[in-house]
């Protein structure tokens, strides 16, 4: 066994070596099996993980129950695929289905030969590493931090994680931080009464909060919650709802802009006081469309109609401001944003909405009467002494909504009927996905952040746990400055390139000022989680080097890198990065502050080691620990020096120069939040810390004096800048597109053939509550109960569309685009979906290395040729939705 | 409609395949054999015939009995049939010490017919049990109320019909073979009577099965209409229903003597394979319904 | 005393954590289930309805399978639970076909989690804690050794989690209760008289112990 490994097991026998010499005992842990973190409890017998569950005593999760995922996790560890040691391939060529031939190495050896790359890629120019990762399979939030606080401190910026982001929550996490401080939202289910639920399967078993939300909405099921889910397919959340009401995909931004129009032009009821205390809504806008701003401190402008005059939105004396009317400010004429919005929505039609969505107008007419109903706006509750506004109606969308071509306005229509009922982190309504503001742990005054007013006055997180803040937004800079174009599209998080089938033509535009020269990811498959597995090979064979870091092989790894590194399992990792992912999944509403350490159950097998202690080895080599330290600790102490809106200090948890390991690491943090008693100690023998949430904490927003955006004037002051630095290197969109009034624009893929093209369905891919991504896939334990479930390994299809094709159940059928590219898969006939839409699960694996996993299932990814029309310029949001037609196979198998 | 794939289990209507995949083919061969020669040995006993006898009980003891044994997941355990207290409530149970009793007590009768010894009380005895042994099968699955092409009193009845049909068939076989032609004859009686019981029988069961239920309905439908149709119309009508009843019309026109042996052979071995046949499609398409709504099934 | 299982639908999301947490409980050996789930459609687009149904042995009080048995391995406690002695089955499988739900599995052939990889150790250890013997029948026994351990440690069925089954404590949307149904008092009681729950076809006349709330 490598020096280095030794050295990590003695130190673990040192600290658990007690603990795991007894034939039976259970560890507290936090579960890996999606990004959810929900809190676990693992049974050790005989030195093997047996069995896990979920912890009644916290709200990290079910209270006790786990979802089927987490369930099998234990299944992962007994794994005889697992890497267990470093390797290294000895095919020379590379490519979708080469077999690499590992060849076990040392980790000197593969660390060396790693971070010598990363130097000299460094020297180059630190942009030609491209990092990819993904959240999972050893956590969701290990991901966020030990590895992507890597990537500033070595200096590059070139991120290409494939799916991760562009496939999932583009414009979900970008506006869910502009809106809610929040990486997600969730509806407050122990109060709320009514949700219309689009496209996303949270509450159900795939999505946010996972165990926590399938709980909480249970117990609202039972108390009466209704629930109407607007979805092409109905057999997954919908099943749980009193309605579902089908919709072509992408179409939801039709709906929304009706409901909201209905509202405001026709019903004319909505949360006036929410608009013009808690939105910029009452910001004055120009006939340049862009804030009619103070001329000494260029801040926008409010016209206060207490007192009729005009003031800036930090004035303290600032009463009632106006959100109707004209008013000049130095000679510019201006009108609340909101006035203007409530023009614009007036052509937003049901009966247009119906043509576009399919969905009745009668149907829309009656879900905005409903929601205005239910959301008994203007009315108040007590909780725990504290009156909070009560709004008990949301609307929420995850993946399935905003994941399209037009994401960025689909999405902040949606937003903006929530905005309109007022709801937005108050008792009842929207919440951010676990809690914007916290006041500290009791005893300590530690882990407190908060949400506050930043640029504009607009509201900025207080603790973000993954990347870069969506506020203040990012500057367009290049073209060149960035390999994935992020320095033209600085709004959004991540996007199709550099993969997309037109990235090279345009940065050869740029000059091409450096070139891939590294790929090191960490457990992105980037193979199969974005497009056509062909396009990534053609970018993937220009990389000279690829290295990965994860506790299994797929299809990057074998196809393309030159060293795996062996992870160890989430069942042997102390994690503590789980604990800080309180906007991102943590027990929303009332729940009790729950707060969980990621205890390894037993010592890593083999020479797997922790992910912390292998980045921190690395920065070592490279030369850049002191960076990488200074990243880790601002990462852990939350705010970037701001805590509660003050400027502070950073506290130094950990000192730039310092050479500590992973396990100090996490001493020091809890000691830092939780008092000196509260080390790793404590929380080996103790598991977890709950203390009660208070009302201003979850229902903040009325205590936290910040605005967030209906109009988006970020997006109008870079437009003419991005559009002139994209078309120089030949990105020709369509430009209206950049607007910061929320708009409608089709999907793509309504314009991309004509109506009657014999490509007339549309592939979706539902959450499905066995797969997280494909990494679950290979569990034994989630095969057979995905055997039995109808819908997971095949694709469905409406039954009377099937009909009209001739095709019958159990058939092998062909899903083919127009460019030839196609899928072949056993068809499931629902009366379910959607009759122009086919639905199936990202799977269709092929790597040796999962074997349980291979040729299950279709991989929907390779049935899209993604290039600049098919993304959101704004969120980033790829459009996953290919067009096919579809024809059964005759003497067909199923592909891969 | 019919099961086919695991995540249509008990949602669609469900085949029973314990009893006829895979290893499961022992015990439809287990059931023919034991009640053939449960059945050959009871029609033969009332003609005294020592040979269709011995016949019969070797076909129920080593081919019946050895299937059933080769069946079972622990061949070696099967003594626990018949010595616990599962007589009281299982038809398993039952059928095992039926089948030993029958075995013993024919075995002893034959032994001293034999020795030209005849006592008539053993005879009852002996076709007593030969009887149950021929009917527990019926019983056995008729008792599986969860498939309705079993859970009818008329399964028994067809069950034994076919039993003792099928044994005299094989005795007729035998006398001929032999030369036994006052047997033949008398054989010929039964086989006459037995077979216009099983042509009776069959539609009734089938239909009566019908009306029990739409599971019923589907086992039926499943039997006659699916890929099993070939097997329905060719092996159970035509060989087991057809050629049985022209040979017989044909033996009520003309002599025993004179009726071409490969004909009547042919037409023996049809109406077994056609009782096969039946037996066969009583396993495969005895199907459970389904638990939860669904439009599969509807 | 009778244990008996209630599962409320309404709350059920059908996201299979019961089927794997029984498989993970008992180290059952693979293509052997003891939970499943059913899942059909009725009705017609757009106004279909999805059904889900955890389904599980419901130790019936007129168990087809306890008379069906002809060697008494299949035997029904005083407490309601019926169980198999795998010593004394013989492998015939009649309970098997006697049991109107086919909640029973005959285990044919030993085989491996990871096919031609070898025996994990999870499996290792499995086949030491539960030998069960191929050619024989298994089935649910709700977690009958949880509940007689937890009942020696003066723990409570449906109370405390040690000595409830694991299908019910780990479901995360608490859709399960577990108890005596012949206690008024119980849990499980109060809830049958608050919800009103149905059995799976009960025209099989075989009286189940799990009981089903429809909405």
């Amino acid at each position: 066994m490598t020096g280095i490994v030794t050295k990590e097991r003695e130190r673990y026998r040192k600290f658990f070596g007690e603990r795991d010499k007894q034939k039976d005992y259970w560890v507290h842990s936090v579960c890996s099996l999606c990004y959810n973190e929900c809190a676990n409890r693992v049974r050790v017998l005989d030195g093997k993980p047996v069995a896990a569950e979920g912890v009644p005593e916290s709200d990290k999760g079910a209270q006790g129950g786990l979802c089927a995922k987490g369930v099998t996790a234990v299944m992962d560890w007994h794994d005889p695929n697992r890497i267990l040691y470093p390797v290294k391939r000895t095919n020379p060529k590379k490519g979708l289905h080469e077999a690499p031939g590992w060849q076990r190495i040392t980790w000197e050896e593969a660390l060396d030969t790693i971070a010598e790359k990363l130097i000299a890629a460094r020297k180059k120019d630190p942009r030609s590493t491209v990092f990819a990762m993904s959240p999972g399979p050893t956590g969701g939030m290990r991901a966020n931090s030990s590895w992507s606080r890597f990537i500033p401190a070595y200096g590059g910026n070139s991120h290409a994680s494939g799916g991760p982001g562009t496939m999932c929550g583009g414009a979900a996490h970008h506006i869910g931080a502009l809106h809610y401080a929040a990486w997600d939202i969730v509806p407050d289910y122990r109060y709320c009464n009514y949700v219309l639920r689009c496209g996303g399967n949270e509450g159900w078993g795939g999505g946010r909060n996972a165990s926590a939300s399938i709980r909480q909405a249970a117990a609202a099921r039972e108390r009466g919650m209704k629930m109407r889910v607007m979805d092409p397919q109905g057999f997954t959340v919908a099943s749980k709802g009193e309605e579902w009401i089908p919709i072509l995909p992408a179409t939801d931004i039709a709906v929304f802009l009706a409901i909201a129009n209905l509202m405001v032009n026709e019903i004319g009821v909505y949360d006036k006081e929410y608009i013009r205390h808690k939105t910029n809504g009452a910001y004055l806008l120009g006939p340049d469309r862009l804030y009619v701003r103070d001329q000494e401190t260029k801040k926008p402008l409010i016209f206060d109609e207490a007192d009729q005059k005009l003031k800036t939105y930090d004035d303290p004396t600032l009463k009632h401001p106006a959100i109707e009317g004209k008013y000049t400010a130095h000679g510019v004429q201006g009108e609340p944003i909101f006035a203007r919005m409530k023009e614009h929505l007036k052509q937003y039609k049901p009966e247009w909405a119906a043509e576009i969505s399919s969905v009745p107008a009668d149907t829309i007419r009656r879900l905005a009467k409903e929601l205005v109903e239910e959301a008994k706006i203007g009315s108040f509750i007590e909780i725990d002494g504290v009156k909070v506004p009560y709004r008990p109606a949301c609307v929420v969308g995850y993946k399935g909504l905003q994941t399209h071509s037009n994401s960025h306005h689909q999405y902040t229509a949606m937003h903006l009927i929530n905005v309109l009922l007022g709801n937005q982190d108050v008792c009842g309504g929207l919440l951010g996905s676990g809690t914007a503001r916290s006041l500290g742990y009791p005893e300590t005054g530690g882990f407190a952040y908060s949400a506050y007013r930043g640029l504009d006055g607009i509201l900025t997180t207080g603790a973000w746990p993954v990347g870069i803040p969506a506020w203040p937004p990012g500057k367009v800079q290049g073209p060149g400055v960035c390999l994935n174009f992020y320095d033209l599209f600085p709004h959004a998080r991540s996007n199709i390139y550099p993969y997309a089938e037109d990235w090279e033509e345009k940065w050869k535009k740029t000059g091409e000022p450096f070139s891939p020269e590294v790929f090191f990811t960490y457990g992105a498959n980037v193979v199969m989680s974005l497009l056509r597995p062909e396009a990534v090979e053609k970018f993937l064979k220009k990389v000279p080097f690829a290295c990965a870091l994860q506790p299994f092989h797929n299809e990057t790894t074998e196809g393309f890198c030159d060293i795996v590194l062996p992870e160890s399992h989430f069942l042997e990792t102390l994690d503590i990065s789980t604990g800080f992912s309180t906007t991102y999944s943590y027990p929303v509403g009332m729940d009790k502050w729950s707060f969980h350490v990621r205890m390894p159950v037993t010592e890593p097998k083999g020479e797997a080691r922790d992910i912390q202690d292998v980045m921190f080895d690395l920065a070592d080599r490279v030369g850049i620990r002191d960076q990488y330290n200074a990243q880790i600790n601002d990462y852990y102490s939350f705010t970037r020096g701001r805590r509660m809106g003050r400027d502070i200090e950073i506290p130094l948890i950990i000192k730039p120069e310092e050479r500590i390991t992973n396990m100090e690491l996490v001493d020091r943090v809890l000691k830092y939040h939780f008092g000196p008693e509260r080390g790793l100690e404590w929380f080996r023998d103790n598991g977890f810390l709950t203390w009660k949430k208070r009302p201003d904490e979850c229902y903040w927003r009325w205590f936290v004096d910040a605005r967030v955006p209906i109009y988006y004037e970020e997006v109008e002051q870079d437009r003419e800048e991005q559009r002139k630095k994209a078309e120089s290197v030949g990105f020709n969109l369509n430009w209206d597109y950049f607007t910061g009034m929320t708009t409608y624009f089709p999907s793509v893929i309504y314009t991309e053939l004509p109506p009657d093209s014999e490509y007339d369905l549309f592939v979706i891919s539902q959450r499905d509550p066995l797969m997280t991504y494909r990494f679950t896939a290979h569990n034994p334990f989630i095969n057979a109960a995905a055997t039995i479930n109808p819908y997971t390994y095949n694709v469905t299809m409406n039954a009377q569309t099937a009909k009209k094709k001739g095709i019958k159940e159990g058939d092998t059928i062909c899903l083919e685009n127009r460019f030839g590219d196609t899928q072949t898969g056993k068809v499931k006939l629902s009366q379910l979906v959607h009759p122009a839409v086919i639905a199936a699960v990202g799977l269709g694996s092929w790597a040796r290395g999962t074997p349980v996993s291979s040729g299950k299932g279709i991989n929907p990814n390779a049935l899209l040729r993604q290039d600049q029309h098919r993304f959101c310029p704004l969120s980033g949001s790829s459009e996953p939705t290919p067009r096919v037609k579809v024809y059964r196979k005759q003497n067909a198998r199923s592909t891969t | 409609m019919i099961q086919s794939r695991p995540y249509e289990f008990m949602v669609s209507y469900t085949p029973q395949t314990q009893w006829i995949e895979k290893g499961g083919v022992k015990l439809w061969l287990a059931f023919f054999f034991i009640e053939l020669g449960a059945g050959m040995f009871f029609i033969a006993s009332l003609l005294d015939n020592v040979l269709a006898m011995s016949i019969g009980w070797f076909l129920c003891a080593v081919l019946g009995g050895g299937f059933h044994l080769l069946y079972l997941g622990k061949p070696l355990r099967f003594w626990r049939m018949a010595f616990s207290s599962g007589w009281k409530t299982s038809w398993i149970s039952r059928g095992i010490i039926f089948v030993s009793f029958f075995l013993g007590f024919g075995f002893i009768h034959i032994l001293l017919m034999q020795l030209s010894i005849r006592y008539t009380g053993l005879v009852v005895i002996a076709d007593v049990f030969a009887f149950l042994t021929v009917i527990y099968g019926g019983f056995a699955m008729n008792y599986v109320n969860g498939i309705p092409l079993w859970n009818t009193a008329l399964l028994p009845i067809l069950y034994v019909v076919s039993g003792l049909w099928g044994g005299a068939e094989v005795t007729l076989g035998l006398a001929l073979g032999s030369g036994g032609m006052v047997v033949g004859k008398a054989v010929e009686e039964w086989i006459r009577i037995l077979l216009i019981g099983y042509l009776l029988l069959v539609p009734v069961y089938l239909m009566s099965v019908r009306y029990t239920s739409s599971t019923g309905q589907v086992s039926v439908r499943y039997m006659m209409r699916s890929q099993w149709s070939a097997v329905f119309w060719i092996g159970v009508v035509i060989l087991g229903m057809i050629v049985p009843l022209v040979a017989v019309i044909n033996s009520m026109i003309t002599n025993l003597e004179t009726i071409s042996v490969a004909f009547l052979y042919s037409a023996i071995l049809s109406g077994l394979i056609g009782d096969l046949a039946m037996r066969y499609l009583i396993l495969k398409c005895g199907v459970y319904g389904p638990l939860i709504p669904s439009s599969d099934t509807a | 005393m009778r244990w008996g299982m209630l599962i409320n639908l309404v709350k059920c999301v059908g996201c299979y954590s019961c089927v794997v947490k029984c498989e993970q409980e008992h180290f059952l050996p693979p293509s052997v289930l003891f939970g499943r789930i059913l899942i059909s459609e009725t009705g017609e687009y757009p106004r279909a309805l999805k059904h889900v149904y955890p389904v599980l042995c419901n130790h019936c009080k007129e168990a087809k399978c306890v008379d069906a048995c002809p060697t008494r391995a299949t035997q029904k406690r005083e407490d309601g639970i019926v169980w198999v002695d795998s010593d004394k089955c013989v492998g015939c499988r009649y309970c098997l076909m006697a049991c109107p739900y086919q909640v029973r599995t005959y285990y044919d052939e030993e085989k491996e989690y990871y096919p031609g990889q070898g025996l994990t150790e999870f499996e290792k250890l499995g086949r030491q804690l539960h030998p069960y013997q191929t050619g024989t029948v298994l089935k649910c026994t709700f977690c009958m050794e949880r509940i007689d351990s937890g009942i020696k440690r003066g723990l409570k069925p449906g109370v405390d989690r040690d000595a409830t089954p694991a299908c019910v404590i780990t479901c995360p949307s608490k859709a399960r209760y577990f108890g005596d149904l012949d206690d008024p008092e119980s849990e499980i009681s109060m809830l049958v008289r608050k919800w009103r729950p149905v059995q799976l076809r009960p025209e099989y006349g075989t009286e189940p112990s799990v009981l089903y709330v429809i909405g």
